[in-house]
């Protein structure tokens, strides 16, 4: 039984549709990765799940319950930050957990508290008020406070947002650790095809509301699919010296001053040493993933995908 | 429901703003004891109008603690929804403008009792809010001007009550007054929830309560009729009734009397009308709401 069913989603705004016939799983211990540039339909797609905002249409099912029939036993099973990590500012974290450990029903002693303090790195700061507290300890608090009634589901929508390095790579260990050694289920959401990529172990692409590619990591980015775009100062010339070469029918694509190439990873460094036997001006040679570029057409923004290595 | 409602006044009390209208009550309590403390001949005279004249006036019984508490009452209670729209208007909104609001929405606690929680958390913190007035206007008014019978003037007719008749009176008329005031901490809290910020439902409901005010205030006859008996602000005064006597048939009041009580309760049967009305209204608007903050 999957842990998340949805089927058919739709949320209209007004004339404005968010998100359109979605339909997805999540199995038990999946990282699913849930990728769009902004404005996609991510978050709207969360907050439903989350019952913050009601479908226009369509079933949701956690855990092989509806989630409109039964809306407090799932809830009780999942924890979520959305976006960023609003807290009471004006109560200390370890007020903060305890105030939201009771709303979840439960009672908590100190010492679990200070406990669950302790493994979010906050446990020295526990009496300081929130709002002396940087982004990182607040996205770290925010996790706690999703993590403090031990949920089967944990939901993170673009929980590294205004994260530095350091905070950044303290969120993607930490969903490892919720997957691997406590076999959570995880959907992360995010606009970073590196940071889905580094942890999910299934994705979906969605964009304009539509899912535009759902499946493990392992299938989408499939090496035998890398994408290799040579630049060169004259296309035409090096055209003419791969005809009747093996590399002529790994060509994709070509531009004015670029050819593209699909092939397996491993052939990567065989394909650059062939061009230079060639005799081809190799101004450079960029490999990259099918799913890249299709995500790069989709966001049009190279800066989002500009740490992605396959 | 009742962990709900301990959390809700947790954060209620532990908000700065909130000992905002405490220290305001207590600074103006204080400002009227010790202008009525040095000056109060000059107030009584005014009260007294062109009585004064025609009477022979013992200043020393009348200025008591009850009649401090009467008249501390009578200046403040009209100022007093300001502040509880301050912390009313605050509820919901505030917590859509914090982001807090979204994360509460996705605890498993249906929306109603989250909505009956804040709305009897703010009822609580009118009770003590007047409960506080309470212990300044009347206890403190008592402990500095000891007590006495008080008197009331209406109409150009002055009333005496004796001063074994007057506690309970006063227990009525702040029983009343929370009523009143919990009207508008439900017209804030209704309010609230269409707000990502609580300035907008705090203003609104200030200016709501002027504008009724100032209509019920209206001698228009048209009015009378038509629009006052509506107001909720028609009825917040009547806990002035609790301090109005039955006279018999030589003119003499009536000791333990109300001289009319079903106006007195008619009054808060509309003013408990109101408070379902709101408070219904924004549980119902709420529970379908969009929470996108």
């Amino acid at each position: 039984m999957p842990v998340v069913s949805i089927k058919n989603l739709n949320k209209t705004f007004k004339d404005f549709k968010a998100v359109s016939d979605l339909s997805f799983t999540v199995e038990e211990a999946d990282v699913y990765g849930f990728l769009g540039q902004n404005g996609a339909g991510k978050s709207t797609t969360i907050r439903m799940l989350l019952t913050l905002i009601a479908p226009t249409s369509g079933t949701m099912e956690l855990f092989g319950m509806n989630l409109r029939q039964h809306r407090r036993e799932i809830l009780q099973q999942v924890g979520a930050v959305i976006e960023r990590p609003d807290l009471y500012k004006y109560l200390s974290g370890y007020e903060n957990l305890a105030l939201f450990g009771k709303m979840s029903g439960l009672r908590l002693t100190k010492n679990q508290l200070m406990d669950q303090l302790e493994v979010v790195g906050l446990a020295d700061r526990a009496a300081s008020k929130v709002k002396t507290y940087s982004q990182g300890m607040k996205q770290r608090l925010g996790i706690a406070v999703a993590l403090v009634h031990n949920p089967r589901l944990i939901i993170l929508d673009e929980p590294t947002n205004g994260l530095d390095p350091q905070g950044i790579a303290d969120i993607r260990n930490l969903i490892l650790h919720l997957s691997r050694q406590l076999k959570k289920t995880v959907i992360v959401s995010s606009h970073l095809l590196s940071e889905i990529e580094q942890v999910a172990t299934r994705m979906l692409i969605i964009d304009k509301g539509k899912k535009m590619a759902e499946g493990s990591v392992t299938e989408l980015f499939d090496p035998a699919k890398t994408i290799v775009k040579l630049s060169t100062d004259d296309v035409s010339a090096a055209l003419s010296r791969l005809k009747d070469c093996k590399w002529e029918s790994a060509i994709t694509k070509t531009s004015g001053t670029s050819i593209t190439f699909q092939v397996h990873k491993e052939q990567v460094a065989l394909l650059n040493k062939e061009l230079v036997a060639l005799n081809i001006p190799v101004l450079g040679l960029q490999p990259g993933n099918s799913l890249e570029e299709y995500f790069l057409s989709l966001t049009g923004n190279n800066q989002h995908v500009a740490t992605f290595t396959n | 429901m009742w962990q709900l409602l301990q959390i809700e006044l947790f954060k209620i009390f532990r908000k700065p703003r909130t000992y905002i209208s405490f220290g305001a009550i207590a600074a103006m309590v204080l400002i009227i004891q010790v202008a009525l403390k040095f000056d109060g001949r000059s107030y009584i005279e005014f009260v007294l109008g062109s009585l004064k004249d025609s009477l022979e006036i013992p200043f020393d019984n009348i200025l008591n603690g009850f009649f401090i508490c009467f008249v501390i009452l009578n200046l403040l209670l009209i100022h007093i929804p300001l502040l509880i729209a301050l912390v009313a208007g605050d509820l919901v909104a505030g917590e859509a403008n914090m982001g807090t609001l979204r994360l509460l929405a996705t605890k498993p606690i249906s929306r109603t009792q989250l909505m009956l929680a804040k709305f009897f958390a703010a009822t609580i913190y009118t009770a003590m809010l007047l409960l506080w007035m309470a212990l300044l206007a009347l206890a403190l008014s008592i402990y500095l001007f000891d007590t006495n019978d008080i008197i009331v003037a209406r109409n150009d007719v002055i009333e005496v009550i004796k001063k074994d008749d007057v506690l309970w009176r006063y227990i009525a008329a702040f029983g009343y007054a929370t009523v009143a005031l919990t009207t508008v901490a439900a017209l804030a809290f209704l309010l609230s929830i269409f707000a990502d910020n609580s300035i907008g439902p705090i203003v609104a409901t200030i200016s709501i309560v002027i504008v009724f005010t100032i209509l019920s205030e209206m001698q228009i006859p048209l009015y009378d009729r038509t629009v006052k008996p509506y107001l909720f602000t028609s009825h917040m005064l009547a806990w002035k009734g609790f301090f109005y006597l039955k006279t018999d048939g030589e003119g003499t009041s009536i000791p333990g009397s109300i001289e009319n009580l079903p106006a007195v309760l008619k009054s808060m049967a509309v003013l408990l009308s109101y408070i379902v009305l709101f408070v219904g209204a924004a549980i119902s608007i709420f529970k379908r709401k969009d929470i996108l903050s």
